[in-house]
């Protein structure tokens, strides 16, 4: 899968590097900061997938005019429209204020997804395409950041903490003698979580790797 | 929110008072549209206006066909949040002249077309109070199309 991404922010185009390329077979074919670089790169690559920040200036952006940051949707439907065998899809939450710098640390797990009236979803740009043949309008999807601690809980680093924390707990129980019973549960309750969290951890480094 | 709330945060209705407010509140919907929904076409009969809640509207005109270049839209402003889509509603000929697509999931306050101007004829204060609303917004529109020009025409001594 051949992509081509373009955003204005630097910061944003290495987001969406990594992003695919965790992706597997998916390959970041072109990047561009502008509308008109953009449609020459997907008329000459012919990408699978075109990526487009809808904050997208024509040519260059004019310093604080939000105005001249308004071609992203444009050169998707022209896009869409000359290359009916690439399937656009337009990044509808990349404005600063939306996602500033600090969320898009490379510690931060991103993943793309889409709002519908029915609820929210997230996909792979590979489920998209199979989805179905690329059809004449553009996809509008977004970015979501999930924070560090959040990532943390999901990869067990939080049970880690818990299980060391409940062990902790159990133990000085113990000490107590006459609570001892409660903390002997207590310890073991800790000994399982803080084994679940390391399972979880290294299933985590190992899945992550064979992206 | 209530349509009341919503009307309280838009310029266009800033003048009125809660029981004015109330009255343009009662011809009022709202509506949720999903991300790359068209809620007008350039050319429709103007129905309604529209007043954003939440959501990222952009507003497009359609370029004719000229030489090697094929049709194409292109978009001439961004309605967000509190801001009002589709003011021909209330001016004649009452037609759309731009097309309105949906870059974010978008919820919006529908006022009825007929009924707000119905309104506007038979209630002066609202009449002028609306109206100064709208020329602020139509100037608001002018003067950002106005700092776009002028930042264009200082690129090339920018770019050297």
């Amino acid at each position: 899968m051949r992509v081509v991404l373009a955003s204005e922010r630097p910061q944003i185009q290495h987001l969406l590097m990594d992003m695919i390329e965790e992706e597997p077979g998916a390959i970041v074919v072109g990047q561009a900061e502008n509308a008109i670089k953009t449609l020459v790169l997907a008329e000459n690559l012919r990408p699978d997938v075109a990526i487009i920040d809808s904050n997208l200036p024509y040519s260059v952006g004019l310093d604080k005019l939000a105005l001249s940051r308004m071609s992203g949707l444009d050169i998707g439907q022209m896009i869409c429209q000359k290359l009916p065998g690439t399937r656009v899809v337009i990044l509808n939450n990349l404005d600063a204020q939306v996602l500033p710098e600090v969320s898009l640390s490379r510690d931060n797990q991103a993943f793309f997804s889409r709002e519908r009236l029915r609820g929210t979803t997230s996909f792979k740009l590979q489920e998209l395409c199979r989805e179905a043949a690329p059809s004449e309008a553009p996809v509008f999807a977004s970015v979501e950041v999930e924070s560090w601690s959040a990532s943390q809980q999901k990869d067990g680093s939080g049970a880690i903490g818990s299980g060391a924390i409940s062990i902790a707990g159990g133990l000085y129980l113990i000490g107590t003698l006459w609570l001892a019973p409660y903390g002997v549960l207590l310890a073991l309750g800790g000994v399982f979580m803080l084994a679940f969290g390391l399972f979880k951890k290294m299933t985590t480094r190992l899945w992550r790797k064979s992206r | 929110m209530t349509a009341k709330q919503v009307l309280k945060g838009c310029v266009l209705f800033f003048g009125l008072s809660d029981s004015e407010l109330e009255k343009v509140a009662s011809l009022a919907v709202e509506k949720q549209y999903e991300a790359g929904t068209t809620i007008f076409t350039a050319g429709d009969s103007a129905e309604a206006l529209f007043v954003l809640q939440e959501g990222r509207v952009a507003i497009q005109m359609t370029l004719p066909e000229t030489g090697d270049l094929a049709s194409r839209r292109i978009t001439v402003d961004v309605v967000t949040k509190n801001e009002i889509l589709g003011w021909s509603a209330i001016l004649e000929p009452y037609k759309y002249t731009f097309t309105a697509v949906c870059i974010q999931q978008t919820v919006a306050l529908l006022i009825s077309g007929n009924k707000l101007r119905s309104l506007l004829r038979d209630n002066h204060k609202i009449g002028y109070e609306v109206m100064e609303g709208l020329a602020k917004v139509i100037a608001a529109g002018l003067n950002d199309t106005r700092q776009v020009l002028i930042a264009e025409r200082l690129l090339p001594a920018k770019l050297t």
